[in-house]
């Protein structure tokens, strides 16, 4: 293994019978947001467990912050700070309190933690909220002041635990602000897990996808998009299901079959959108009847898709807006982050994005992307 | 600092370590403060470690009165100790049930995440624990005194009682942290509590050792916690004895030890 | 003829009221009928709930005969043979039949309240208000199931102790008045639990009540006899309801069958579960005023 803030070589975890976690390789870089992205019960939470040594792999070795996280768990816990799901804070508790027994625990004296403490509230904004109970706050305000406890003695390292799960969007970008300046301006290292393809693709320099206990996908957000190839062309059946395999057979010169829902057939485009008029016609000699179409450019939900054959979880409410629009190629920045995703309609790609039938998904999309 | 960790900081602007050895018993002192302050917050979590000694004491002294013509003197000085060392006892299943919230809610996972040595969550629930235990302790006393309660033993019977009660609360707060650590949820909880009513009533909680019959005789003959309420009850019926001491004293170490092992190997269990 | 026609019509008024009222019945007994089967159900689906009510207090038994099982004979050879507090036969395992029979059946009987809280809580008791269900029915549905706990329990606890050697004096007339008085208990607690469901909605708040029934029944004359209390204590427990009731079946088992102390112990629980019912009725009609 090398020197880097979080490495793991053939990490699994089982509980009993069942794989969570099964043999994952991870080499974070210095100073880098890595994103670790996975639907429910994919490992994110199990990895993150062991890395931050509250649970002991089953095979495997990994080391955070140059220390093995068994034989040097101790060591570990000192360099890394950790926000995990949920905010699991004591609601009896006020944020002043929390922060000097956090100061408490991590060995820091009791003036340095009060002017600490003062610094990371006033910075995630709850200075005036430090002396009333947690129970009294909102769901935001919780996660920053986990965010806050997480920093209190400069961990070179942060694991952030799907840190907005649950927010509002005002919330969520507040929080990604916060992730942006402990990254950009501090340099902290911060393994992020999220099950928001957004969140990975706004805040990650790299990402992990993760499914079954597997990683399954590693790389920058635009090489993996890059690697899907062609753009996805989405086709609504009027006649449903029925007329799917015809469907499948007229689209088949086009390119390779894509996994969609029921009552959809999906294809990836080669040739782009240029031949969205070609497909119109082969449906139609073979007589089946186009009900709506929309092409889009390659997401973190089709590299999801590619790797599983299945969509991840809740994609269609998150990737709407910002993923799945249409015209968000080029737009899309070569790292993935940045302004990148939904970055506005109309790319250098995809001009007629929903072609045939129109889309309410693209029209919806449009109106979220507004809003943001 | 090693190579790695040093490779590791790369990127790091004007950290300054403010990390260091977490000691023993500042975070132990910090825990116990927060046990301290929860009950404030959250008293329907500490009020029955004070309601329930204080119905006992009333209730067994009044409904055993009859007792005193065939078993003891005054019924009162007989359940006193019996419910300041239950009161106790309660109170460290309180610390139990708190780590139990505290697990399945996942605050637990920020003290575990602490580089602190383990025995320090372990010290901060114990020290709360005697701080607690005060509570039912000067309660049940107070309304025994008012009740009628005699102390042949004079002063030294709340040293003998207090002692009795620290030590089993002790005992139970290190059982019930390792029941926690184990069950990881507030399934433990039934277990907890009846481990407190076994080991009590299964003793000479109720009646002395002379009259009890059969199977209860015997188990109770060798329950530790005989000598443990022989102990609490020196100076309260009769005086006080080192015979009637020595016992219970024995008793309390071996079970501390043994319960804070159980509580040690069961945190050292759940994290590496 | 209009008179003859106006009779015709009020008759076929009356039949068709009596129609009414006999359909209203019926339909009011299959109501009850299938919610006091759900309620029987649920609560034999949940071990958890009806074997604690029977199991802890075997254990209190089984502990407290050891523990007190030579006092009734000290206290009568203390006084040359003619103090007899804990009955003729001076056996503890007697006296302490009803008590344990009473516990049972108390703690068993807050399981009502606390399935009616849970029902509240998930939104079921909605479902059922909004149902032409009669408001009673919802009710006594719930209570059945409380009732027939106590019942079994009482047949349970019986065959345990006569198992063991107690005896009941009473015999077959005196064995019937016990299940009864249970059963009439458990739908007094129940009916209190109910009504404290209905007011809180909440399933803790129901099991808040637990030490409140523990302390009813320790200051009784339950566990030890009023007799060998003093001081207010004994006052207090004297004047217990629930120890009107205990000492009205502990006279079927410890003497023998009497009209008199049998009316006691079915009488005390009878009136306490009719008031308990008006409660919970009162408690209902408050909660859906507010709705």
């Amino acid at each position: 293994m090398g020197d880097l803030p979080i490495e793991a070589s053939g990490l699994v975890r089982r509980f009993g019978d069942f794989v969570a976690v099964d043999r994952v390789d991870l080499a974070v870089r210095s100073g880098e947001v890595f994103g670790f992205l996975g639907p429910n019960g994919a490992g994110k939470s199990t990895t993150v467990r062991m890395l931050t040594t509250l649970l002991t792999p089953t095979e495997g070795t990994a080391r955070v912050a140059g220390y093995d996280v068994v034989r040097e768990a101790s060591k570990v816990r000192r360099a890394i700070g950790v926000a995990l799901q949920d905010a699991a804070i004591d609601p009896l508790m006020t944020g002043n309190e929390l922060l000097r027994l956090q100061a408490a625990l991590q060995g820091i004296p009791r003036s340095a933690a009060a002017r600490r403490g003062a610094e990371l509230l006033e910075r995630v904004g709850l200075t005036a909220a430090g002396d009333k109970r947690v129970g009294a706050y909102s769901g935001g305000m919780r996660r920053r002041l986990d965010l806050a406890l997480a920093l209190l003695h400069e961990p070179r390292v942060l694991f952030l635990d799907e840190p907005t799960t649950g927010l509002d969007p005002s919330s969520r970008l507040n929080l990604w602000e916060e992730v942006r300046y402990l990254n950009s301006e501090l340099g902290t290292t911060v393994l992020l897990t999220t099950q928001y393809l957004e969140e990975a693709d706004q805040l990650a320099e790299r990402i992990a996808i993760i499914d079954g206990g597997r990683i399954v996908r590693e790389g920058r957000s635009g090489d993996l998009k890059a690697e899907v190839g062609s753009p996805t062309l989405r086709i609504e059946l009027a006649d449903g299901d029925g007329v799917a395999a015809q469907a499948e057979a007229a689209l088949a010169p086009f390119g390779e079959a894509r996994p969609c829902e029921a009552g959809f057939v999906a294809v990836g485009l080669s040739g782009g959108a240029a031949r969205m008029a070609e497909v119109v016609r082969a449906l139609d000699e073979v007589g089946v009847t186009v009900a709506g179409m929309e092409l889009h450019n390659p997401t973190l939900d089709d590299v999801f898709a590619d790797a599983t054959g299945r969509r991840l979880e809740g994609a269609a409410e998150d990737t709407g807006p910002d993923e799945a629009g249409p015209g968000t190629m080029g737009s899309d920045g070569s790292d993935g982050r940045g302004s990148g995703a939904g970055a506005g309609p109309g790319g250098d790609g995809a001009g007629p994005g929903a072609g045939v039938g129109g889309s309410a998904a693209a029209v919806s999309a449009g109106r979220r992307r507004g809003r943001r | 600092m090693t190579d790695a960790a040093a490779v590791a900081d790369v990127g790091r602007q004007d950290h300054g370590d403010l990390t260091g050895d977490a000691r023993v018993w500042p975070v132990a002192a910090q825990l116990a403060r927060r046990s301290i302050v929860l009950i404030t917050r959250l008293p329907s979590a500490f009020i029955p470690s004070v309601v329930f000694p204080l119905f006992l004491v009333i209730a067994f002294s009044g409904s055993f009165d009859g007792l005193s013509r065939v078993a003891f003197d005054n019924a009162m000085s007989w359940y006193a100790p019996l419910a300041v060392i239950q009161g106790c006892a309660f109170v460290g299943v309180g610390a139990g049930f708190a780590a139990s919230r505290e697990i399945e809610s996942g605050f637990y996972d920020r003290l575990l995440l602490a580089p602190t040595p383990a025995v320090s969550l372990l010290a901060g629930p114990a020290l709360a624990t005697a701080l607690r235990s005060i509570v039912p302790f000067t309660i049940v006393i107070v309304v025994a005194l008012i009740g009628g309660a005699a102390t042949p033993g004079g002063p030294l019977a709340l040293a003998t009682v207090f002692v009795a009660g620290l030590g089993t609360a002790l005992v139970h707060t290190f059982w019930c942290l390792g029941l926690a650590y184990r069950f990881k949820s507030q399934r433990a909880a039934p277990v907890m509590q009846i481990g407190v009513f076994l080991t009590n009533f299964l003793a000479t909680a109720q009646v002395p050792l002379g009259l009890m019959t059969g199977w209860l005789h015997t188990v109770a003959r060798f329950n530790p916690m005989t000598n443990v309420f022989r102990l609490g009850r020196a100076g309260w019926i009769g005086e006080v004895t080192w015979g009637d001491c020595w016992g219970g004293l024995l008793a309390l170490a071996v079970f501390i030890a043994l319960s804070f092992w159980f509580a040690r190997r069961g945190l050292t269990k759940m994290v590496p | 003829m209009a008179a003859v026609a106006a009779d015709a019509t009020g008759v076929a008024g009356a039949d068709a009221r009596a129609q009414r009222a006999t359909r209203g019945l019926r339909s009011a007994m299959a109501q009850v009928g299938a919610l006091s089967g759900r309620s029987v159900r649920n609560i034999w689906r949940q071990p958890q709930v009806w074997i604690p009510s029977i199991a802890f207090p075997l254990m209190f038994a089984a502990l407290n005969t050891a523990a007190l099982g030579r006092v009734p004979g000290q206290i009568a050879d203390q006084s040359g043979g003619t103090f007899h507090p804990f009955g003729p036969r001076d056996v503890y395992l007697d006296f302490l039949f009803v008590a344990t029979l009473t516990q049972g059946v108390l703690f068993g009987g807050l399981s009502g309240g606390s399935e009616l809280a849970q029902d509240i809580e998930s939104g079921f008791f909605d479902r059922l208000v909004t149902t032409p269900v009669r408001r009673a029915s919802i009710l006594v549905g719930r209570l059945a199931g409380s009732a027939v706990l106590g019942g079994v329990q009482a047949l349970v606890f019986m065959a345990v102790f006569l198992a063991f050697g107690a005896r009941v004096q009473g015999g077959l007339a005196g064995a019937v008045v016990l299940p009864l008085a249970a059963m009439l208990l458990a739908l007094t607690i129940g009916g209190l639990a109910c009504a404290m469901a209905i007011r809180t909605g909440s399933v803790e708040a129901v099991q808040g009540v637990f030490p409140l029934i523990f302390i009813t029944l320790f200051i009784s004359s339950a566990f030890f006899p009023t007799a060998l209390m003093t001081g207010w204590y004994r006052t207090v427990a004297t004047h217990n309801p629930l120890s009107t009731m205990i000492n009205g079946m502990r006279h079927q088992v410890l003497v023998g069958f009497d009209l008199a102390e049998a009316a006691k112990a079915v009488l005390v629980p009878g009136g306490l579960a009719t008031l308990a019912i008006v409660l919970c009725l009162v408690s209902l009609r408050a909660r859906l005023a507010q709705r």
